[in-house]
């Protein structure tokens, strides 16, 4: 990645994730964190579920949209953020300089699509979770995409992939692996409906103000 | 599965530096390696990182498992550089993700997780992050040792994992499985609560780590710089020994 890049990931990430804090912070009671961190722990841990694709290959879930249903955008963003952080230094996962543009991708912009899709098709039941999960994946994999192809042109190619290689695979087999995180979110969550409804109206009220 | 990154911390010679110094050096001249595309100074920073970790004597074991988790990571990008630009870029680019992985890894086995928190808290990372994070990463331990019982037993019911996206029932199994996990984390959260509150918590976590910046710190702080300067002198090509 070039630095500008990776810059410009840091610079449009803090601020987003610095409200979603602020926001977060106002509304919450000692007991939201330590709830809030087990149900990221939960999250982290179905990231390492693999599942299959096809042809042997495998993906694993993100879990943006699965967050958003279950805390709200604020708390998503936060919980995203805090496992990725954590992926970073604990697990080695992409590096420090990566940790930017993948807190951009997948804990903003991930989030920020799957709330909006989930507002947009509010009173579609069946529809609202899986085009959420699918869509969130989706246009964060076209951002990564669109990223490592601006770097390749600002950097005259000593970092990133040209985009003409680097946005078709991104975003054409992530539309792939999307499919599966729509079918495992939307099967979480109707588990969850099914068998602990409380957990899905948590965040319903105060989410409509924030 | 079991990961304790701080069972190393305390037997290494980076042990006693104080996590702040230790979190800006390595940031710091991560940072700088992500910048620098000349292979010469990338090599001189990886040395240096090597000599590093040598000197603070976490067990070679440890770091060839934080290096081999890595690595296809690093082989993978290094790979489509050099589909994508040639074989220059891709020298480097191994160059230099390998090196912010050692210096990534230096600093989380030379440090007990807790004190790089409250590191990362005295540079004014939000408390409601921080607490996360410490909790999330506790947690993680117990939900993993759950998925794997949990793994065992679907296992034992002879589950296969499934081929592809059209496989209904595999996807049926794993959907359930997630949900579950988060059905007993969200109930265990309320014992967990109760725990901390018997441990007197009250919405703010407190450590008991007492840093100061001394002499060492300073040292390591210049040997940092020197070592910064150099990479960036061999980048730009300014004249320098040898």
């Amino acid at each position: 990645m070039d630095p500008w890049v990776v810059l410009l990931g840091w610079a449009l990430a803090i601020p987003v994730i610095a409200l979603a804090i602020f926001r977060l912070d106002r509304r919450v009671d000692e007991r939201t964190v330590p709830f809030m961190a087990i149900l990221a722990a939960g999250i982290f841990v179905a990231q390492m579920l693999n599942f299959p694709v096809g042809g042997g290959t495998t993906g694993h879930l993100i879990g943006a949209t699965l967050a958003v249903v279950l805390l709200g955008l604020n708390g998503a963003i936060v919980v995203m953020t805090a496992i990725l952080v954590i992926q970073c230094l604990v697990f080695g996962d992409g590096g420090l300089t990566a940790l930017g543009l993948n807190l951009l991708n997948m804990a903003v912009i991930a989030p920020l699509v799957a709330y909006g899709v989930l507002r947009a098709l509010k009173g579609h039941e069946g529809a609202a979770v899986p085009v959420a999960s699918w869509a969130s994946v989706f246009l964060a994999s076209l951002a990564c995409g669109l990223m490592l192809s601006a770097s390749y042109v600002i950097s005259d190619g000593a970092f990133g992939i040209i985009g003409s290689v680097a946005i078709p695979a991104m975003a054409g087999w992530h539309a792939v692996i999307a499919i599966g995180e729509a079918v495992i979110t939307s099967g979480v969550v109707l588990f969850l409906k099914r068998v602990a409804p409380e957990m899905l109206e948590i965040n319903g009220p105060e989410e409509a103000g924030a | 599965m079991e990961l304790h990154i701080d069972r190393d911390a305390e037997g290494s010679a980076l042990f006693r530096f104080d996590p702040r110094v230790k979190l800006v050096c390595i940031f710091a001249l991560i940072v700088l390696v992500s910048m620098v595309t000349d292979a010469a100074a990338l090599a001189f920073a990886l040395l240096f990182a090597v000599l590093l970790l040598a000197f603070s004597r976490v067990p070679p074991v440890q770091l060839a498992r934080g290096y081999l988790a890595a690595l296809p990571f690093i082989s993978l990008s290094s790979l489509t550089m050099l589909l994508a630009s040639g074989p220059g870029s891709a020298m480097a680019m191994a160059l230099r993700v390998s090196t912010s992985v050692l210096l990534l890894l230096l600093l989380v086995r030379t440090t007990p997780f807790m004190d790089l928190l409250w590191a990362l808290r005295w540079f004014k990372v939000p408390a409601l992050l921080t607490d996360m994070i410490m909790l999330t990463y506790r947690f993680i331990f117990v939900l993993l040792e759950e998925l794997e019982r949990m793994r065992l037993a679907r296992k034992a019911r002879g589950f296969q994992g499934g081929r592809s996206l059209l496989d209904r029932k595999a996807f049926q199994v794993l959907a359930n499985t997630i949900g579950m996990v988060f059905l007993r984390s969200y109930r265990r959260a309320g014992q967990v609560y109760a725990a901390l509150l018997s441990r007197g918590y009250d919405g703010k976590a407190r450590t008991i780590a007492t840093y100061r910046v001394g002499g060492r710190d300073l040292a390591l702080g210049i040997v940092f710089v020197i070592t910064g300067v150099w990479t960036l002198a061999l980048q730009m090509g300014w004249y320098v020994w040898p």
